[in-house]
């Protein structure tokens, strides 16, 4: 499932998903060189996270897009 | 279909309709007179005064409405809610003349909506909302915007210009997208004037610090004299910087940063603002441990009482035309007594 990494507060890690609730994560088990407002692939067995792989290129690939968008509206003439 | 053709008449015709219409308006305004004066308890008053009052009360009633309006420059009455929006931020402001501004809308993965139900009671059912804050992109403060935006109607839209990359997220630029919403990213220095409203905007810089909580819009709102200090989920180290900037930061209330973390709301800040009163809005059971101990003991140390969603529900604090104010809580006792 696809999470952003909102934030890190204390000993835990709050991911977001597209769609579906909050999920927190132990810090420990985040990925070496993570980054907060990263998409990340994390897959959940039985409420147990098994994997957490950074989405490099999507993140990317929304960050321009929501960068595309805002700059629509900032042109945008009312 | 037969053709229906306008009936002629004659001049004297004419004249004599005019003079009919005439007839029946002056007979009228007699009518009405007669029954002011017949009504008016002022006997002591001459016949002269009595027209002259009832020409006054004529010019009243045609006068357009929008010379009745309230001067929004002017003191009145507000009411700043700290909506109890569980472990999310929400807070609603309105004045008497019904300019509304509402700082953050609270958690998205709030089943029951509630700050829809919130602002149906508050504002109405497709009410207007002249100022929608987005203080940073974080889940617990767009929460349902985009919904806010579909239903309401949102005259202006501020964000702070920090992209994420959360689907709640793109649904709000979406919302804004669709709407007649104005969109704006303010930075620092910026004053703006929002009906009664004083915004002076404390943060961000032009410069991103890159850091969603840091990048918070700060703001400092003040009606009838009553300052408050809105900080998002900036941290000390913002907090230091407009302190350091020789800003203005005194304020008669502060809403905690970051749900009362003890990453805010720091002893410069506190010094620096002076508040009377603090509040703070987190949930029960919370996984953060909102608010931060630390927080809490730098305003305890101060004697500032603290109000707190937490136990207090939803708080609201009444401003009132003179520039005194009063608090009520939905629940819990009043700290004020207890701490202060």
């Amino acid at each position: 499932m696809k999470m952003m990494l909102e934030e890190i507060e204390g000993e835990l890690a709050r991911f977001i998903p597209d769609e579906g609730p909050v999920v927190h994560v132990k810090k420990d088990s985040l990925p070496e060189n993570y980054h907060i407002g990263e998409l990340y692939e994390v897959t959940i067995e039985d409420e147990r996270v098994i994997a957490i792989k950074p989405l490099k290129k999507e993140t990317e690939e929304r960050l321009a897009k929501m960068k595309q968008k805002r700059a629509n509206l900032l042109n945008k003439k009312r | 279909m037969a053709n229906r053709k306008k009936k002629k008449i004659t001049k004297k015709q004419k004249e004599q309709r005019t003079k009919l219409i005439s007839t029946g308006v002056v007979l009228l305004l007699v009518f009405f007179m007669g029954l002011f004066l017949g009504e008016n308890k002022q006997s002591d008053l001459s016949l002269s005064e009595k027209i002259e009052q009832f020409k006054e009360e004529l010019i009243t009633i045609f006068q357009p409405e929008e010379k009745k309006e309230v001067d929004k420059t002017k003191n009145q009455e507000t009411t700043i809610r700290f909506l109890d929006a569980n472990q999310g931020s929400a807070t609603l402001i309105q004045a008497k003349d019904g300019t509304t501004i509402l700082i953050d809308s609270g958690r998205y993965e709030d089943k029951d909506k509630k700050i829809i139900q919130q602002l149906d009671e508050y504002v109405g059912t497709g009410g207007t909302i002249d100022l929608l804050i987005f203080t940073h992109n974080d889940s617990d403060h767009i929460g349902y915007g985009d919904l806010i935006i579909n239903y309401y109607d949102v005259k202006e839209v501020w964000m702070n210009g920090n992209d994420a990359t959360s689907k709640i997220y793109e649904r709000v630029l979406d919302a804004v997208d669709a709407s007649n919403a104005v969109y704006t990213e303010p930075k620092t220095g910026e004053k703006h004037q929002v009906g009664p409203f004083q915004i002076d905007v404390l943060s961000p810089n032009e410069q991103s610090d890159n850091d969603q909580n840091d990048d918070s819009i700060v703001t400092k709102i003040t009606v009838n004299q009553v300052s408050g200090l809105f900080s998002g989920d900036a941290s000390q180290s913002i907090e230091k910087e407009i302190v350091e900037s020789g800003a203005d930061v005194t304020a008669d209330f502060i809403l905690m940063g970051h749900h009362g973390s003890d990453t805010s709301t720091g002893e410069e800040w506190v010094q620096a603002s002076q508040p009377d009163f603090a509040v703070f809005s987190a949930g029960e059971n919370n996984s953060y441990g909102h608010p931060g101990e630390e927080a809490i003991g730098r305003l305890k140390k101060l004697a500032i009482p603290i109000y707190g969603t937490i136990e207090n529900g939803t708080i609201t604090l009444t401003v009132h035309e003179d520039g005194t104010y009063s608090i009520q809580t939905e629940k819990g006792e009043n700290p004020d007594e207890d701490d202060a």
